[in-house]
């Protein structure tokens, strides 16, 4: 059934041409914005996210997605150009995509990396294809135990993934889901954190906090971090399309760098830049003593780029099985689907099929015309980088104020924004993580919904949470998850 | 992780003293929005099985609590105030921004969105396009660039998407 519905979204794409343009216009600025340094696939999703406010949920996941799959590989482009990664993904392509471009190889390079994230998107979409519906049948069975110790245990995951820094990623979450239970409890009216402010009593909406964090904070942080005068000059980039034995030589690595990415990207919170180096390790491992890597090496480039790509429709596994986002993006697409009434989870692939057909047939799409539109336009793409990045923070930040009114038409929404903004970059300062505040507020209000809800059940019995297999095992987990880390700093000491 | 990894990426500095402050001023106002308010803690008392709207924000600060004094404590003894080192010119740049960011919000609410987005499109793209070192080349592309932005915008919100901007 669920294919039959990937079939019909392209049937619709077929017969709205204006949507097919839309699909082309996101693909190419996800690949503009994913290629200016400064601009991760996060803030091009933050920021282009106020323009689907009106659409349909169908449509706005869709170009999302675009600009999502498209950003990825727009990142490799600064890396392989400039030497600047776009993206965090792309921080590995630089170290052969560089050389490559320097021996007068930009265009292979490009052409390499384009090459592999389209077989690497594609093999994601299928992986997800393949393994999505049987983890949502599974899940099919939890109930709020479950559910409640799932959305803790995407917390923790999440907040423990910054290196040296888990507590305080696990406090941001905590802050988070404060964030989550401000104004008007919905099971008993009572209003929380509200602190007699009428704008405090209608609740924090998640979109001003994920265009704060992810857009004014990447603002700012840019504006202190980014260096002055002008980028290195663009070389000249020449034929796209790599040599047909280079090809022959790399096409394995595209195979490797994508199960190493799809595998990654399931695991919520593990990220693109650990999906990557793990691809480009393994890379050098398999290709031992007969690989120049470091000094423009096509299996550099082709893997992890592979990896990269390969790891969106990793992501999208927890996404739309448990409604756990599995990275910050992902977290920005499941605000779309929540504040257009849809909650992701098994129970989406049977109230909502045409929705996880949607992001099936989107994503395949958007590696697609990634492909198509980086062949034809990328040496016009390649212009944009030109223009100061600093310049593009005033425009964005304009867009995330614009964007943060357009949500409730609210000029309380737009100050949360920069409030927040401001918070997430004094965070930034002070090395406390930002992500895990917006995960918390994401799954703060689930997991409280489901441990009430099970607290009735029981009759305020804790119990339930270890009689219960499915949930005990949840929660065995989480207990690892926290504790191991311990146990390995206590070793090493 | 690859050896270049190792090599470009050293292990990060954890967080320090000022990131328990941070977590504690958060515990304070969490605490105080739960202990100050009285229908939250009437809740306590009401005869009903539905666990009580308290717990979890009562839960949550004392964590925050926990982790705050304990971020507090490792920061002292280590002598790791965890706050990155930055000259304070370049910090001013992203303070500034800030500040002009809300108060051109709250000029929005008097004057309407077009002329304070203007301005403050105009005011940084002067700032911060350092790449132009002649003057009046910076001042009329920053006109012109803050003039498209704000007409772009209008277009696409105001015209497109119906965004009734102030």
């Amino acid at each position: 059934m669920l294919f039959d519905v990937f079939v019909d979204s392209y049937t619709i794409f077929a017969q709205q041409p204006m949507l097919m343009l839309m699909a082309i216009a996101a693909v190419a600025m996800g690949i503009v914005l994913g290629a200016l340094p400064g601009v991760s696939s996060t803030m091009a999703l933050a920021i282009l996210l106020p323009l689907t406010f009106g659409m349909e949920p169908g449509v706005a996941m869709m170009l999302l997605l675009m600009v999502l799959v498209s950003s990825v590989f727009g990142g490799s482009i600064s890396a392989i150009l400039l030497n600047i990664p776009g993206t965090p993904g792309a921080i590995v392509t630089q170290f052969d995509g560089y050389p490559m471009a320097q021996q007068g190889r930009a265009g292979h390079a490009l052409g390499h990396a384009l090459i592999a994230a389209t077989v690497g998107g594609v093999l994601g979409v299928i992986a997800l294809m393949m393994i999505a519906p049987v983890i949502a049948k599974s899940a099919m069975s939890f109930r709020s135990p479950e559910f409640a110790l799932l959305a803790l245990f995407g917390l923790v995951l999440l907040a423990y993934t910054v290196e040296g820094a888990m507590l305080a990623g696990l406090m941001s979450g905590a802050i988070g889901l404060i964030f989550g239970m401000v104004g008007f409890d919905t099971v008993s009216g009572v209003a929380r954190f509200d602190f007699g402010s009428a704008i405090l009593q209608n609740g924090i909406d998640i979109i001003p906090v994920t265009i704060g964090i992810f857009g004014i904070t990447e603002v700012l942080t840019t504006l202190s971090a980014a260096r002055r005068g002008p980028l290195p000059s663009v070389p000249k980039i020449g034929s796209l399309i790599p040599p047909r034995h280079e090809i022959a030589r790399v096409w394995p690595s595209w195979l490797r760098g994508s199960t190493t990415g799809t595998l990654i990207g399931a695991i919520p919170a593990a990220g693109s830049a650990i999906a990557v180096a793990v691809a480009y390790a393994l890379e050098r491992r398999f290709t031992r003593g007969e690989a120049r890597f470091g000094r423009g090496e096509p299996r550099g480039v082709a893997s992890p780029q592979a990896a990269n790509s390969a790891l969106t429709g990793g992501a999208m596994i927890p996404l739309v099985t448990l409604g756990i986002p599995g990275d910050s993006m992902s977290a920005i697409l499941i605000g779309v689907l929540i504040i257009h009434g849809l909650q992701p989870g098994p129970m989406m692939f049977v109230e909502h099929p045409d929705m996880i057909g949607t992001i099936y047939g989107s994503l395949m799409l958007a590696t697609l015309l990634t492909f198509a539109v980086g062949m034809v336009f990328l040496r016009v793409i390649v212009q944009v980088m030109k223009l100061p990045t600093l310049v593009m923070m005033v425009l964005i930040s304009l867009l995330c104020m614009v964007g943060a009114f357009a949500i409730r038409n609210s000029l309380a929404d737009l100050g949360v924004m920069l409030f927040l903004g401001g918070m997430g970059y004094l965070m930034t300062l002070i090395r406390i993580p930002v992500a895990p505040l917006v995960f918390g507020l994401i799954l703060g209000p689930l997991m409280e919904e489901n441990l009430r809800r099970t607290l009735i059940l029981s009759r305020g019995s804790w119990s339930v949470f270890v009689e219960r297999p499915i949930s005990a095992i949840i929660l065995a987990l989480i207990v690892m998850v926290m504790v191991l880390p311990m146990i390995s700093h206590l070793r090493r000491r | 992780m690859s050896d270049i990894d190792k090599r470009d990426n050293p292990a990060p500095q954890p967080p320090g003293y000022a990131a328990g402050i941070f977590f504690l001023v958060w515990a304070a106002i969490a605490w105080y929005g739960v202990l100050f308010n009285p229908a939250l803690m009437a809740s306590f008392r009401a005869p009903e099985l539905d666990p009580v709207p308290a717990i979890l924000p009562m839960i949550v600060s004392a964590a925050l609590t926990a982790g705050g004094a304990w971020l507090v404590l490792r920061g002292v003894m280590t002598h790791n105030s965890g706050i990155r080192h930055m000259q304070l010119h370049v910090v001013a740049i992203p303070v500034f921004f800030l500040l002009s960011a809300l108060l051109t919000a709250a000029f929005i609410g008097f004057v309407g969105f077009g002329i304070p987005a203007f301005v403050f499109a105009f005011a940084w793209l002067i700032v911060l396009n350092t790449q132009q070192r002649v003057w009046w080349k910076r001042i009329s592309f920053s006109l012109l660039l803050a003039a498209i932005i704000i007409t772009l915008i209008q277009i696409v919100f105001v015209q497109l998407l119906r965004v009734p901007l102030p």
